[in-house]
């Protein structure tokens, strides 16, 4: 990537690169750890044509990339706009088929772990209905809220606490779930965990006009999770359910949604 | 994106907020990034053509100063607000307060 980062480099003016290039170098290497690199790469093309097209102008020559061109630099500034969209649309042309994977932080993904491991485990081992309640208080803020998929509020928190408490009746290892989360992610106030919820796997028969033939059902819910960053850590504050219960996802391994798949008319 | 205005221009945003980050303390390049992030809770992240190219303005109209610290190196410069910065700064500061207060007004106006 650095070397890539030197090549672009070699588009901004002379006098730019001697005064700053060991600085950028130096930042850009730093960033790769959490950033995407195209969109780096992006801003520096973008950064180049504004240095080599508005080099001499002054200071006050206030140019906008979105609103147009203030003053007499107008022409100057379409040469610019004209240059900017070309490049991008080259490079975007250039790279689609070379997009990064979507990277998943580890870190966050442990975190969001680590949460649903600790709050399952209780779960399993309360005894109490102050055991419960303790469980609700250290995963859910108070104004916590579950919508269904339509976005509907299904439960309120204390709605929630209440149902936490009749669970007690129910044997240890019925009580907690299990989850597969696809992808966890936070920024300074958030965390959003996306994951399955209630896998499962299950052989069903009857399905074809030869009732013998076994087929291998995978059904899931779809949730995405939404915590937010409290004195205490993380306590969530909307829980989405996006399927029914018991979704078939796949059969056989093969994905239901292909059988759905939208495209343009021929 | 207006990187640096007329002294009577509102700011960018990420001039604004260069600014704001350098009024507390100096910075070197990857101190701004990272709070800037920070300061617009994860909203911003400038990339770093987008940085360099604002500290070069803000550099040429003398709003900043380069900074030397015990620790400056060629690849860690830091940077400093300057009295005409801290000027800038506090009249768009000013900007935004009298239009908070014009938006809070109508808003209460309406509601009430």
């Amino acid at each position: 990537m650095l070397k890539i980062f030197d090549l672009l480099m070699h588009l901004y003016p002379a006098p730019f690169r001697a005064e700053f290039e060991t600085e950028m170098r130096a930042v850009f290497a730093a960033q790769m750890s959490d950033r995407t690199p195209w969109i780096e790469f992006l801003a520096l093309i973008h950064g180049a044509a504004r240095e080599r097209l508005f080099t001499t102008t002054t200071l006050r020559t206030a140019v906008s990339l979105g609103g147009g061109v203030a003053c007499a630099f107008s022409t100057q500034a379409l040469l610019y706009r004209a240059l900017l969209h070309v490049l991008v649309i080259g490079l975007f042309a250039g790279v689609a088929g070379a997009q990064p994977l979507p990277k998943q932080d580890p870190a966050t993904l442990e975190t969001a772990k680590s949460i649903y491991q600790k709050a399952f485990t209780a779960l399993r081992d309360a005894k109490t209905m102050d055991d419960m309640r303790k469980i609700g208080d250290s995963l859910d803020a108070p104004e916590w809220i579950s919508v269904d998929r339509f976005g509907r509020t299904l439960l309120t928190r204390s709605q929630a606490d209440r149902e936490l408490e009749s669970m007690l009746a129910l044997p240890p290892e019925q009580r907690a779930s299990t989850m597969d989360i696809i992808w966890a992610e936070h920024d300074q106030t958030r965390m959003i965990v996306v994951a399955w919820m209630f896998p499962r796997e299950e052989v069903r028969t009857g399905m074809d006009a030869d009732p013998k033939i076994n087929h291998r059902l995978s059904r899931a819910t779809l949730i995405r999770d939404i915590f937010e960053s409290t004195a205490n850590g993380w306590r969530r504050i909307r829980h989405e359910k996006f399927l029914p219960n018991g979704t078939v996802l796949a059969i056989d391994g093969k994905s239901i949604a292909e059988r759905n798949r939208v495209t343009p008319a021929q | 994106m207006r990187h640096v205005a007329e002294e009577n221009d509102p700011l960018s945003e990420p001039v604004f907020l260069i600014l704001t980050s350098l009024a507390e303390e100096p910075r070197h390049g990857y101190a701004l990034i990272k709070d800037i992030e920070a300061l617009s809770a994860g909203r911003v992240r400038l990339s770093t053509g987008t940085l360099y190219g604002a500290l070069r303005r803000l550099l040429d109209a003398r709003w900043i100063e380069r900074y030397t610290t015990e620790d400056t190196s060629r690849d860690k410069q830091s940077y400093r607000l300057t009295k005409a910065g801290r000027t800038v700064l506090g009249a768009d500061l000013e900007r935004l307060r009298t239009l908070t207060r014009a938006a809070t007004s109508r808003l209460k106006a309406k509601e009430a």
